[in-house]
């Protein structure tokens, strides 16, 4: 006989509530921190407007006064700290799920108890993921109010970057989701409670750190808009960067207005591409002078010389949070689908 | 008297030292080859990014990074003391805490302090050379730290103050590493679940070095006080004592005789500020009191770290076996 959804629900309310009760509070404290540091810094950033301080021009010294209290050390502290979320939900949810059952031999119960341990499994993913990547998506949210300020008209959406780009409702939830999902493959694989937990660290720490960030490099690499433009850099950095071996993605420090800037390259009259290196030797060419002037543009031109710019617009925003949403539900059923395989296979 | 406690009297003939370092071998030696494993990977890093760094800093000599940066060259440079940060926490977490917690959950601890040892003998064969090791570990990658800081320090990218980087030199992150080694084995005794005092573990170490950067660190020795420098429209005035890598605690603006603005004063533009000669006045600690309060850190650290051994100790006393 097999029991039904509800009776699961209510055995895996009764597992789970530990560890869900005790990330819930974390999580709750977590967000305390960010609704009054976050209503500070927009008390702040409202004194700041309404002294007119916000606007060009200098202002007065009290506008330097105030601006000094958003302090830059906690520009996007509380969202950068946000993006450790996964990993920790991952550890301290997802490894100990199924882990600390195999390792301590009560799994042998949970699986004969009339309900299918597939259902069993699925069932206990499910309902800590739906909670879990609630929970996430509210921090997100929070997240991105907080960071808002901060932002001017110009900045766009993808401000400031990397470090916060996980710290939204969208991109929050569906990581959160990985790593709970990887955390609980790992337990139900090693079968060692610490050890699936140090596992579960190392691999979603990985997968939402350097993995991530390979992920949207190459999602921003397609079909990104091309600027002619003038490169910025030259005039701080001289004849010195030739000296150095440029990055791949060298964009001669000038960024898209309001977008992600993908990158940037000389290309020869009719369309011949410079490597990074070429570029880099041309500019070795460029007088100091020339260099630290505003002469750039007419120096190139010169030398039959056009500097290009590819960024994605402002306005593909939302594509891209859903494309890599999609990304990580993709795999997260993936590894919940290996996850319940690994239980079928697995001897009571 | 019940039963238990019966049995958990220890046996009339002590086990050596000899014996309890071999056993403790056998136990730890997985959570420790893990750990210097991790370490000894971190400082790969270390040594291959410091050398690139240094290289690139010897070549170009000073104002390098501001040759650099622009361009994306080190971008990742922000990331490694990062992930430095992350190595106390981790230590205490899955170092420390199932050191006795994976004991109490399973019930050996009532096999392991009933073999003539005793328990205090058997916690202190546990605890020191893991300690010893770890500890020195983490100094050398404190010393190895400096020297990939150097170029940065030079070239004015980071400061050593910096909330990223002041605990990471090797006084400080000693210290930091014991702590968090003994706070870890101290809330597994209280807590006697390892995945809960593992959170704990993580959550207490957080929360005490967010409050020791934030409102400790600044306040080792009586900060100083002094002009920051004249934030005037035309020129920087004399007086600039903020130079190289102190630590600004505050600043606020002030009189030449050191008073305060108010408010109202405050709201006055830039000319009116050049024309009083108002100061931009700094509370700092001097960029000399860095290394005197790196081992200011550690002595703190470690008597603390003594107190919470202590009463780990008087935990596992009081614990029935």
């Amino acid at each position: 006989m097999t029991a039904g959804v509800t009776p699961m629900l209510w055995v895996s309310w009764r597992l789970q509530r530990g560890a869900l009760l005790v990330a819930g509070m974390a999580a709750a404290v977590f967000a305390t921190f960010l609704v009054v540091r976050g209503l500070q810094i927009h008390a702040v950033f409202g004194l700041l407007a309404r002294d007119h301080c916000d606007g060009p021009g200098p202002g007065s010294q009290a506008c330097s006064a105030l601006a000094n209290k958003t302090g830059s050390a906690s520009t996007v502290f509380g969202p950068v700290a946000l993006t450790a979320f996964p990993v920790l939900i991952g550890m301290f949810v997802g490894a100990p799920m199924f882990a600390r059952d195999v390792e301590t031999g009560t799994q042998r119960f949970a699986f004969t108890q009339g309900t299918h341990r597939r259902l069993w499994v699925a069932g206990w993913m499910a309902f800590a993921g739906a909670v879990c990547t609630a929970v996430a998506a509210a921090l997100g949210l929070l997240a991105s109010w907080w960071v808002s300020p901060f932002r001017s008209p110009g900045d766009g959406p993808w401000w400031p970057g990397q470090a916060v780009t996980m710290a939204t409702p969208v991109l929050l939830a569906g990581w959160t989701l990985l790593g709970l999902i990887a955390g609980a493959a790992v337990g139900m694989l090693v079968r060692r409670t610490v050890l699936a937990m140090a596992a579960t660290g190392a691999a979603v720490g990985v997968l939402a750190g350097p993995a991530a960030s390979v992920l949207r490099d190459a999602l921003f690499s397609i079909d990104p808009v091309a600027v002619r433009t003038t490169p910025g850099v030259l005039s701080v950095c001289g004849t010195s960067c030739s000296q150095l071996v440029p990055p791949p993605w060298q964009t001669f420090g000038v960024w898209a207005h309001a977008g992600h800037t993908v990158g940037g390259w000389f290309t020869r009259p009719g369309g011949h591409l410079l490597s990074a290196a070429q570029a880099n030797s041309i500019v070795a060419h460029m007088p100091q002078k020339v260099a630290m002037s505003d002469r750039v543009a007419g120096w190139l031109a010169a030398h039959h010389l056009v500097y290009w710019l590819a960024y994605q617009p402002g306005s593909r925003y939302w594509l891209f949070e859903f494309a890599e949403l999609g990304a990580l539900l993709a795999a997260a059923g993936l590894l919940a689908g290996l996850t319940v395989m690994m239980a079928r296979h697995r001897a009571a | 008297m019940t039963a238990l406690a019966a049995h958990a009297r220890p046996s009339a003939q002590r086990m050596s030292w000899r014996k309890l370092a071999w056993v403790t071998w056998r136990r730890q030696r997985a959570t420790l080859l893990a750990t210097l494993g991790v370490m000894a990977g971190v400082a790969v890093v270390l040594v291959l990014s410091g050398t690139a760094i240094h290289h690139t800093a010897a070549r170009l000599g000073p104002g390098w990074w501001n040759q650099t940066r622009p361009a994306g060259y080190f971008a990742w440079v922000d990331n490694v003391p990062l992930v430095l940060q992350t190595l106390p926490i981790l230590i205490g977490a899955f170092a420390g805490a199932p050191l006795l917690a994976r004991e109490a959950e399973s019930g050996t601890f009532r096999f392991a302090w009933t073999q003539g040892a005793g328990r205090v003998r058997l916690l202190a064969a546990q605890l020191v050379p893991m300690v010893v090791v770890v500890t020195t570990a983490a100094a050398a990658l404190g010393l190895l730290f400096a020297w990939w800081f150097a170029p940065l320090a030079d070239g004015m990218a980071m400061a050593r103050y910096s909330l990223s980087s002041v605990d990471l030199f090797a006084p400080s992150l000693a210290g930091w590493v014991l702590l968090s080694l003994v706070f870890g084995v101290l809330a597994g005794a209280l807590i006697r679940r390892t995945v809960a005092a593992m959170g704990a573990t993580m959550i207490g170490y957080v929360l005490l070095a967010y409050v020791t950067a934030m409102h400790l660190r600044g306040h080792y020795l009586a900060p100083l006080r002094g002009p920051e420098g004249c934030f005037t429209t035309q020129k920087m005035c004399g007086g600039h004592v903020i130079a190289g890598n102190a630590d600004v605690l505050t600043s606020f603006y002030a009189w030449p005789d050191g008073r305060r603005l108010t408010g109202q004063e405050l709201n006055q533009g830039t000319r009116w500020f050049d024309q009083h000669h108002i100061v931009l006045m700094a509370i700092y600690q001097p960029a000399s009191r860095f290394w005197p309060f790196q081992w200011i850190e550690l002595g703190l650290l470690s008597a603390l770290s003594l107190l919470l051994a202590g009463a780990t100790v008087v935990v596992i006393r009081r614990r029935a076996a």
